[in-house]
């Protein structure tokens, strides 16, 4: 997992339900692949990037 | 709960590097218990949502001054959202921010009037933190 994983609610309220910790697990667990898929990418570009600019 | 059901809009800031992090906007059913990043949830909150992305994008740069963060648009749609957003929203960015975007053959700016592949945020002083 990222090492910062903040979670942030936003129904039309935009007020965060209560979520446990079990939940939280479960969710991070499901969101896994789909972010390691956008680290790999991001990770790919900001190599590209740094080949032209120092970041 | 929107139009689309109950969804949850989550933002994970991802290290890449000591000082580089990439944001990243992933969504989560809580009913089919799925995640998507690349659905446009159009739960007719769009500008509520961008403004507490973009919160929580600053909490984080004011809490690590010292860090950029990466935003990289997955669809074209949301390429040109992310551009119009910032482009409409310039004189919102906190003073102590810098905006660069990167165009498409990777090399970056400080952001104008192009159509960026991506953006790059950070505190102006980040060099001198880094």
């Amino acid at each position: 997992m990222p090492l910062l994983f903040e979670i942030k609610t936003m129904k039309n309220t935009h007020e965060a339900p209560e979520i446990s910790p079990e939940q939280l697990a479960r969710i991070a667990q499901v969101l896994k692949p789909i972010l390691d898929k956008k680290l790999e990418k991001a990770k790919e570009l900001i190599a590209k990037i740094e080949a032209k600019t120092r970041l | 709960m929107g139009k689309q059901g109950n969804v949850l809009k989550l933002t994970a800031f991802q290290r890449m590097q000591e000082h580089l992090y990439n944001m990243a906007l992933v969504d989560y059913d809580l009913e089919t218990e799925e995640g998507n990043d690349s659905i446009v949830t159009n739960n007719q909150d769009m500008p509520k949502v961008l403004a507490t992305v973009a919160r929580i994008l600053f909490d984080f740069l004011t809490c690590l001054p010292h860090v950029a963060v990466l935003i990289e648009a997955n669809s074209e749609i949301k390429k040109k959202l992310y551009n119009r957003l910032i482009k409409n929203n310039l004189q919102s960015i906190p003073i102590d921010c810098e905006v660069l975007g990167v165009l498409p053959n990777e090399e970056t700016e400080l952001f104008a009037e192009n159509d960026y592949h991506a953006i790059i945020i950070r505190n102006k002083n980040y060099e001198k933190y880094a």
